[in-house]
């Protein structure tokens, strides 16, 4: 059912609508009008696309929202990656993270409602980086966790590794509204390799770890939906080091 | 720069209506999360960095869309709803792979979910998704592939 990347040739929608946003760089909008002037189909799409943005913002389906009205977005400053090696603060036991800004086009990890984020870092000979999907790790490495959350609840982090072990690696606390916030403590990586999924659980009340490691047992693939909670995951690929 | 909302919302509304319609199903539903996509960005306009609006808008949208398809309260009620007529689509995915794909967003973590989410409803490529997902295009071969077991197992139970 999924073709080995088939769609190459034509548009996805994202770039259709960052095409309609005037988001594009000058070369990459070029590319786009191109395939459009010779693909029937991506300009079809586009046509539709475009007739729904000017009917959306000539008669938005709902009012406005009064919220929007007042508010304003003023997008914070792009900054180089952030966030420092501190290995000797590390060593001490010390609690000293600076997260770096996502990037803003990442498709990935921002949260509504209010929910939370969660944020790995990896330590690994004695230097740090910030983790993200796929990150390639190696047994001894040391990952350090933070979060991002709106809103006050409790956090529980859990994984899945390549053998289907469960662990618990973070027991639950309560969380407070904040951003880039460490856990205190720390995980060593042991030597089982593969894929390992980890789990961060921001609920809105205490919950019983219990029943969400058993439902991992029995299901490691499958996201422990636990009523009340927001599940995010982050897979990583544990090998040799080099 | 600095931008009013509610000029955001007219303007690149459309965006997050299409797709969560794709992704929930219905419009009543859409609409609902049309409103907490930009009421949770009234709330904290800090969550967008700058760039591109649409890229942020995409990922609050898919977010949101599948928070609410694992959500226990809402999951019965979504996965039994048809997809909307022929005529209220203004996309060529077809409707039973919109239902299979609702179902399984549900249940997949979220990684997969996401992934195939781009693959599937955005029709973004390999590198496009290794793009927005910051890894590999391997991960996202990884993620794709776990995705179909899943499908073809659901298909070999159904």
């Amino acid at each position: 059912m999924i073709d080995e990347d088939a769609r190459n040739d034509c548009l996805s929608s994202f770039r259709l609508d960052q095409l309609l946003a005037d988001e594009l760089a000058s070369s990459a909008a070029r590319h786009a009008r191109d395939h459009l002037a010779t693909c029937s189909r991506c300009s079809a799409r586009f046509a539709a696309f475009d007739a729904e943005r000017q009917a959306f913002a000539a008669a938005p389906p709902a009012p406005v929202p009064s919220a929007l009205t007042s508010a304003r977005v003023t997008p914070r400053a792009r900054r180089p990656w952030a966030w420092l090696a501190v290995p000797a603060a590390l060593a001490a036991g010390a609690a000293l993270w600076i997260a770096r800004p996502r990037p803003t086009d990442e498709l990935e990890g921002v949260r509504t409602k209010g929910g939370g984020h969660l944020e790995l870092f990896v330590e690994h000979a004695s230097a740090m980086r910030a983790g993200g999907p796929g990150e390639v790790v190696a047994p001894g490495d040391r990952l350090q966790f933070a979060y991002s959350s709106a809103r006050a609840g409790f956090l529980t982090i859990a994984s899945v590794d390549g053998a289907g072990a469960v662990s618990v690696y973070h027991e639950e606390s309560p969380v407070a509204p904040g951003e880039h916030v460490t856990l205190g403590e720390s995980v060593r990586l042991d030597g089982t390799l593969g894929d390992e999924t980890i789990y961060a659980l921001f609920c809105a009340r205490s919950i019983d770890a219990a029943p969400v490691v058993a439902r991992l047992r029995a299901q490691p693939h499958a996201s422990p939906d636990v009523d009340g909670c927001e599940v995010e995951t982050l897979t990583i690929v544990k090998r040799e080091a080099r | 720069m600095t931008f009013s909302l509610d000029r955001v919302y007219r303007e690149h509304g459309h965006v997050v209506l299409r797709r969560a319609r794709q992704l929930l199903g219905s419009r009543a539903e859409a609409e609902d999360a049309l409103h907490e996509v930009f009421l949770s960005l009234a709330r904290q306009p800090q969550q967008f960095t700058g760039g591109s609006i649409t890229a942020w808008l995409y990922r609050a949208t898919t977010n949101h869309c599948l928070n609410r398809l694992r959500d226990a309260r809402n999951r019965g009620r979504l996965l039994e709803r048809e997809v909307e007529p022929a005529e209220a689509r203004t996309t060529a995915t077809a409707p039973e792979l919109e239902l299979t794909m609702r179902a399984l967003v549900a249940r997949l973590p979220d990684e997969v979910a996401q992934a195939l989410v781009y693959h599937h409803v955005d029709e973004m490529g390999y590198d496009e998704i290794a793009e927005a997902m910051r890894c590999s295009r391997r991960h996202v071969g990884n993620l794709l592939r776990r995705g179909r077991d899943e499908m073809q197992s659901r298909e070999a139970v159904a």
